[in-house]
């Protein structure tokens, strides 16, 4: 009886160490289809893209033989290697100008008693309200021929049009003050991540305060620093509307503008070399972006919040804080004040010729009756908020169950995680330049519609959903959903039931930040939109390029307004239920 | 040595309400002594220690450190934090993590002002400090590359390289598990009664307290209620707080039948009867007063044996907790109280037992209600 009993627990023990291996299947329903949907939506672009650029493109649009002479074209011509100088330069520069005023501005908020403050936060907000395009044509209206900034010089020193903003340094001014307040959130996130206690025992050491600076604060915080840089590098080297509005009328050509030339040049368009460029840009921008991932690993290593105990430290700067109050406004006025004013003050001209002491009699608010009234603006601002918000509402459900399938180690999760964020390595022309192949050659009509715009921004925005929600669903414990399990719940309804709750905070900002990404960009929807399916952004892009500065002037200052409401709400949810998202 | 006078430093909440801080604390450590404050988390002992290290700024108050005065309430006199020649630890330890072991105890010898070392003269004192937390053998490592308690002995020896003249204990075993704990325990006394440096140690823990220190201050609420040797605390506490904070007790209210002089022996009119307790300060007839006794103070008799005695109550043990070597009763006294009583385990005494409990008059201490 006891041996029968001992054999059954020994089969029973074996049977247990066969099974145990493979605890559960290796891939899971919901895994499938979301990957199906991912591929679906991000192979077509990159195989289309990589085949134009290997393959000639008969007349009727179809591929002939394969051939690799766009890129021996690509790499003899003078223009490749000039613009990848140009575009470095430009990057470096701008991200020196983004990290030196960025970190200068979070230190003084962060780490002294400067009075003022805490207004610098409204600054970003305002922003993060203002798209790229809108914000390059105030500063090009600053510092333009007939600008106001020309016209002081003349009358001091007696020299026209002394600075001619169509030129490397005003790209890089442009572009770099505009990655202000991106640079200042994250220092500043960066700094208060932090734990005091390090500065502290510098001093208790003996240490003064420029001292601590130096030897912990500046040494620890050097990795994040490098990191961020290494970002804002990558983000200008991909950037379009600077180098379309400035660098394109002042002949520097940079990647990403040839590229929009080559896909939008007179006449038929260059398949072959704009996805040859387009294939190279990708490359460096992938490995740029392989190269920050390190960094920023090593970045966050010193951050260790502590809690318990935690006082940030601020610094008395006595009489001095008024002077880095100046500065605070200062950096205000540069990146947020003048371009406003400049647009304000635009919007509400008949004709634009400058500031002069005549163009202040001319104050009317025509713009804005014209504006206002029936006609295609509504119809632009409607197309675009319906583009925003179904961009959001597909990415952000759908990457919180990707986030969570990949967090929770699910069966195959990882592999959602790698599909949905591997769009981080197009930049937003390559994209469109992708898309627009796929469009053009589906045989549905589907080319110049809102929803390839839409379909187009849901893939490339779809890699921040997954930052938001997989930092969201890392800070709710995991034992919350095992609790759920173990009362008996599948693992749907815990997904609906206790994730997606515990979630609502950082999805809610997540999908306001997409919005607030999606409705602003220019080089996504710009090869995209046809007639009847304009978008903000590329409206006024386009009233830009036909000289409509006082139209496009009023267009912005109504849009910035709505988006301003928008990007502070944003900031309420996002500071009420403290989300983090890397 | 260190003079800490009227203290006062209130934190405003958002709102404006006040949220904490010290209220006019005063006391003196003498040289080479370990003094404790000692209390519930929000007590302000932190508050405290801050103030003293010069990380925060008192609202009022005098701090003299050997005969120097390093803040001065009236005429706003300051000495920043990195002139005073205090040590400290930190509860998060806070070793720099891009600094090597020997780098992080070398740095407050390296940035030091008024004297420079040599390079020689540097590493013998570094090492010696590494030699004493038993680092020495790990001082080329990255300091990321230590374990929790080796971080903790690292920024001890950070705080001790330059010899201060006061050192600054926060919390310091809070975040290590509970074996390691005591080890360190001894070895911080260890390291204090050797280097006889003069130390502030701050915990919430009051074994900890207890085990380690010459005087304990205990505060609450921002203030200081009592100031004593370890055995005066736990022997003679001086209000319900400390009673109740320091150990176990047994606590019963009631008023004194007559007046009682300080140090001498008195009668309380109680809930339990009329109890002969000692009186450490003075107390008038008919003043509301509490009474305290430890639970193995209490002695535990059979019930049916002779007549009731002075300071004696009848009850039942509704449980015995065996601890090894000792056991818990737990006495229920008319269904109206209950009494804690520890004695030893051999005493024959079980569960549902009728028993009396004799609280002897010098253990039976009267303090203020």
């Amino acid at each position: 009886m006891s041996q029968m009993a001992s054999g059954a627990a020994v089969t029973t023990a074996i049977e247990a160490a066969y099974v145990a291996p493979r605890r559960g299947p290796r891939y899971s329903i919901p895994v499938i289809v979301l990957s199906a949907i991912l591929l679906v939506l991000i192979l077509p672009p990159t195989i289309f893209l990589i085949k134009v650029s290997i393959y000639t493109t008969r007349p009727d649009g179809a591929f002939g033989e394969l051939t690799l002479k766009y890129y021996q074209q690509l790499f003899a011509s003078r223009f490749f290697v000039s613009a990848l100088v140009n575009t470095t330069i430009y990057s470096i520069g701008s991200a020196v100008i983004a990290i030196g005023l960025g970190t200068m501005q979070a230190l003084i908020v962060e780490r002294t008693n400067t009075p003022g403050r805490r207004w610098v936060l409204l600054g970003a907000i305002i922003s993060l309200g203002i798209p790229g395009v809108l914000y390059t044509v105030s500063w090009l209206l600053i510092l333009g021929r007939s600008g106001p900034l020309n016209s002081v010089i003349e009358n001091i020193t007696g020299v026209k049009a002394a600075l001619n903003v169509y030129s490397m340094w005003g790209m890089t001014l442009i572009e770099g003050i505009h990655f202000v307040p991106l640079t200042y959130l994250m220092m500043s996130a960066v700094l208060r991540g932090t734990d005091a206690s390090f500065e502290e025992a510098s001093m208790m050491s003996g240490a003064k305060p420029l001292r601590t600076f130096w030897k912990i604060t500046l040494r620890m915080g050097l990795p994040g620093v490098m990191a961020l840089l290494l970002l804002v590098f990558i983000r200008a080297f991909e950037s379009f509307e600077v180098p379309a509005l400035v660098g394109l009328a002042g002949n520097i050509n940079v990647l990403t503008t040839n590229i929009y030339q080559s896909s939008k040049g007179s006449g038929a368009m260059d398949y072959g070399q704009s996805g040859a460029y387009s294939v190279c840009l990708l490359v460096i921008v992938a490995g740029l972006l392989v190269w920050y991932s390190r960094l920023s690993k090593n970045a966050h290593q010193y951050q260790t919040i502590t809690g318990k105990g935690y006082r940030p430290r601020v610094m008395n700067l006595g009489k001095w804080r008024y002077a880095t109050s100046a500065l605070l406004a200062v950096i205000f006025l540069l990146v947020t004040g003048l371009p406003l004013i400049m647009l304000v003050f635009t919007s509400l001209q008949p004709f634009y010729e400058g500031v002069t002491a005549d163009s202040f009699r001319r104050f009317t608010l025509e713009n804005y009756r014209v504006l206002l009234g029936p006609g295609s603006f509504r119809d632009s601002i409607w197309n675009t908020l319906v583009m925003g918000a179904s961009v959001s509402t597909f990415v952000v459900p759908f990457t919180a169950l990707c986030a969570w399938l990949a967090a929770r180690r699910k069966p195959g999760g990882w592999v959602l995680d790698q599909i949905a964020t591997a769009p981080l390595v197009f930049p937003a022309i390559v994209l469109s330049v992708a898309f627009l192949y796929v469009f053009v050659n589906l045989p549905i009509p589907l080319y110049g519609t809102l929803l390839s715009v839409i379909l187009a921004s849901s893939v490339r925005y779809m890699p921040y959903g997954m930052r938001y929600a997989y930092a969201g669903i890392l800070q709710i414990h995991r034992e919350l959903e095992d609790a759920s399990s173990s009362s008996g719940a599948k693992q749907a309804s815990t997904f609906m039931r206790i994730v997606l709750p515990l979630l609502a905070g950082s999805l809610v900002s997540a999908w306001l930040f997409i919005f607030l990404l999606s409705v602003q960009a220019v080089s996504l929807p710009l090869l995209l939109v046809g007639p009847g399916t304009e978008i903000v952004a590329v409206t006024l892009f386009d009233l830009w390029q036909n000289g409509q500065v006082t139209e496009l002037a009023s267009m912005g200052v109504v849009w910035v307004s709505l988006m301003v409401v928008v990007s502070a709400i944003f900031h309420v949810v996002t500071r009420r239920y403290q989300v983090m998202a890397g | 040595m260190l003079r800490v006078q009227d203290l006062f430093k209130r934190y405003q909440a958002q709102a404006g309400e006040p949220a904490g801080g010290v209220f006019t604390v005063s006391f003196e450590v003498q040289k080479g002594e370990m003094f404790t404050l000692l209390g519930p988390s929000g007590c302000g002992k932190t508050t405290t220690l801050r103030c003293i290290a010069g990380l925060e700024t008192p609202d009022q108050g005098v701090i003299t450190l050997d005969n120097e005065t390093i803040f001065d309430g009236p005429t706003d006199k300051i000495v920043p934090m990195y002139d005073r020649d205090i040590g400290m630890v930190f509860q998060s330890y806070a070793i720099w993590p891009h600094m090597t072991v020997f780098e992080n105890a070398a740095y407050p010898l390296r940035v030091a002002r008024k004297k420079k070392y040599s390079r020689e003269d540097l590493e013998k004192r570094v090492d010696r400090v590494l030699e004493m937390v038993g680092l020495l053998k790990f001082k080329r490592r990255s300091a990321t590359q230590l374990s929790g308690g080796q971080q903790q002995r690292l920024a001890l020896a950070r705080a001790l390289v330059r010899e201060p003249k006061l050192l600054l204990l926060d919390e310091p075993l809070s975040n290590l598990d509970a074996q390691l704990r005591e080890q360190m325990r001894a070895e911080l006394k260890r390291i204090q009664l050797e280097w006889g440096v003069t130390t502030i140690y701050v915990t919430h823990d009051q074994a900890e307290a207890m085990a380690i220190s010459d005087r304990i201050a205990v505060l609450d609420h921002g203030k200081l209620v009592q100031l004593g040797t370890p055995d005066e605390i736990y022997e003679l506490p001086r209000s319900e707080f400390v009673a109740n904070f320091i150990g176990r007790t047994n606590m019963f209210r009631g008023q004194c039948v007559n007046n009682a002089e300080a140090g001498a022996m008195g009668t309380v009119r109680s809930e339990i009867g009329e109890v002969r307790c000692h009186f450490p300060a003075r107390h008038g007839a008919g003043e509301n007063v509490s009474f305290v006794v430890r639970p193995e103070n209490i002695e535990l008799r059979e019930a049916s044996v002779g007549a009731m005695g002075d300071n004696t109550i009848e009850g039942k043990v509704m449980s015995r907790v065996y601890l090894g070597e000792i056991a818990e009763y737990s006495i229920d006294v008319d269904g109206k109280f209950q009494l804690l009583v520890r004695g030893a385990p051999g005493n024959g005494v079980k569960a549902g037992d009728r028993v009396r409990a004799y609280l002897p008059p010098e253990k039976t201490i009267a303090i203020f209600t």
